[in-house]
């Protein structure tokens, strides 16, 4: 089923919507999320609340490549789901968690909502002036999280060559953030 | 938040496009579990024919070029140059696959060469690989071509930009165990055309036979060797399924030059195209030693009921990321 009549099913409020999405769709978000969480079953709880993001942005939203909008929802959910399980190993539960729950309440300030959007411009240009390869290997190691081997694996390169192109890369974005004055 | 974090956060906000540059990478990462028992070791037979298998391959520079990389998985293939005397008789391109030959055998019918498990119960729905060739059809055609026969279930195209390979996953409407499920590649053999390479099991075989189809599949390449230049021939073709299919991102890989001229795309339907030659690739290393570029000309049928063939004429140069295409012009 094409995306936009899945998107289609989601204004309808149709159920169905879910069921598409996750035959389209849930083999590509369960690896965003495993490849984080290193754990199937969480990974899983992972992508049923992407799926329910989805259903409470869609409508009013219409996204027009719905594949990343998973992706993203799916990594952000996975990396809070990370932060906590992280969390509560740490204080052998309660502080650590108690801590990272009530950051939830205190929220951004509108500096570092622009300082963040800043960073993802800056990101966004980055990216674009990296040469196809070393574009794939970042975006593989540092949005998908994939470990260097799986990457090496995937584009057909060695772990050492995956390596050294993440250290150039990690240089020029150093200096470029350094060029530009961000705060970090 | 600390530093790492915020900069991870503001990565996951970038352009989708960037995404969509590799999501054809990622995959499902479940641990392969083997519907059949699986044998503990090789028996000294079997392990001597897969030693002369190996002798075979590293015999066969031809094929040795490829270098096809092995996997780790609980069903290790073993390194097969594959050109089956039959295959060649047909004038098939030659191909290269890495299947492990003590769990498949490979035959050869009307309908193509097969890939089956040799040892596998008669009860369960049937488990193959078949492969094709389809002469003149660039992959998006034959991925075109592979979608409008797919009537049943539900279909999902994925384009590599990398690699230029189309996989197309149909899944059943219905999700019963025994439901069959098809995993599609269509991988360019050159000007000659496209193979597609049809994985078929069921649901209850995902992580089984499919996990391991999908790793026989995605070995497969095809190495042009009867090209007179393959790598020209293989940023030509890449550069043309780009233009045909409307992915500005495969020609831009395949270019040299200001991006911005890469506005001018086919117009009709390229599923309907049919490739007859391309001509001038056995000059054109002379003429790109002697001029700094060459000129080679993609003969093509608009339909196959068209009465005059179509030229996509190409500027080929030689820069040190290896053969681009210059500038592009159709002649009629």
């Amino acid at each position: 089923m094409e995306d936009e009549a899945i998107v289609t099913l989601y204004w309808q409020r149709s159920e169905e919507a879910i069921a598409r999405t996750d035959q389209k769709y849930g083999r590509y978000c369960h690896a965003i999320a495993y490849n984080i969480l290193q754990d199937h079953l969480d990974s899983d709880e992972c992508v049923n609340d992407t799926y329910l993001s989805l259903w409470q942005i869609i409508p009013p939203r219409r996204p027009s490549l719905l594949s990343a909008l998973l992706a993203k929802i799916t990594r952000n959910h996975a990396l809070d789901r990370y932060k906590y399980n992280r969390a509560e190993k740490r204080g052998s539960g309660q502080v650590a968690l108690a801590l990272d729950e009530l950051s939830e309440c205190i929220g951004k300030s509108e500096e570092e909502y622009l300082e963040d959007r800043a960073l993802t411009e800056l990101l966004n240009g980055f990216l674009t002036s990296l040469p196809q390869k070393e574009k794939e290997v970042f975006l593989l190691r540092y949005w998908y999280l994939c470990s260097v081997r799986q990457v090496g694996q995937k584009l057909g390169l060695s772990e050492s060559n995956v390596k050294m192109t993440l250290l150039r890369s990690r240089r020029q974005l150093r200096a470029l953030l350094e060029k530009e004055g961000v705060r970090l | 938040m600390k530093q790492e974090e915020r900069i991870l956060r503001a990565l996951g906000n970038v352009k989708d496009s960037f995404l969509l540059e590799v999501s054809g990478y990622m995959g499902d990462p479940r641990k392969e579990v083997l519907i059949q028992p699986r044998k503990k070791k090789w028996p000294g037979f079997a392990g001597l024919a897969a030693a002369a298998a190996l002798m075979v391959t590293g015999a066969l520079s031809l094929y040795a070029a490829t270098g096809g990389e092995r996997l780790d998985t609980p069903l290790p293939p073993i390194l097969q140059a594959v050109a089956p005397e039959e295959v060649e008789q047909k004038a098939w391109p030659a191909f290269h696959l890495e299947y492990d030959a003590g769990e498949l055998a490979m035959t050869e019918s009307e309908e193509g060469v097969f890939l089956t498990p040799i040892d596998y119960a008669d009860y369960l729905p049937p488990s193959d690989i078949q492969i094709e060739f389809l002469p003149g059809l660039l992959p998006y055609a034959a991925m075109e071509k592979t979608r409008a026969e797919m009537t049943d279930g539900l279909l999902n195209a994925q384009l590599n930009p990398q690699t230029g390979v189309y996989t197309l996953h149909i899944s059943p409407e219905e999700v019963v165990w025994d439901a069959e499920v098809k995993d599609v590649w269509i991988v360019g053999a050159g000007s000659c055309g496209s193979f597609r390479l049809t994985a078929r099991y069921f649901i209850e075989a995902v992580e089984g036979w499919g996990m391991t189809f999908s790793q026989i599949c995605s070995s497969f390449t095809c190495p042009l060797s009867d090209s007179p230049s393959p790598e020209a021939e293989k940023a030509i073709m890449e550069f043309a399924e780009g233009y045909f299919s409307g992915n500005q991102l495969l020609m831009l890989s395949n270019y040299y030059g200001d991006s911005g001229n890469l506005k001018d795309m086919y117009t009709q339907d390229a599923s309907r195209v049919r490739i007859t030659d391309l001509r001038g690739l056995e000059g054109l290393e002379e003429q790109i030693k002697k001029n700094g570029s060459g000129t080679v000309s993609l003969v093509f049928l608009e339909t196959e009921q068209s009465d005059s063939y179509t030229y996509l004429t190409m500027e080929v140069t030689k820069t040190q990321a290896g053969y681009r295409v210059s500038a592009y012009g159709l002649e009629k």
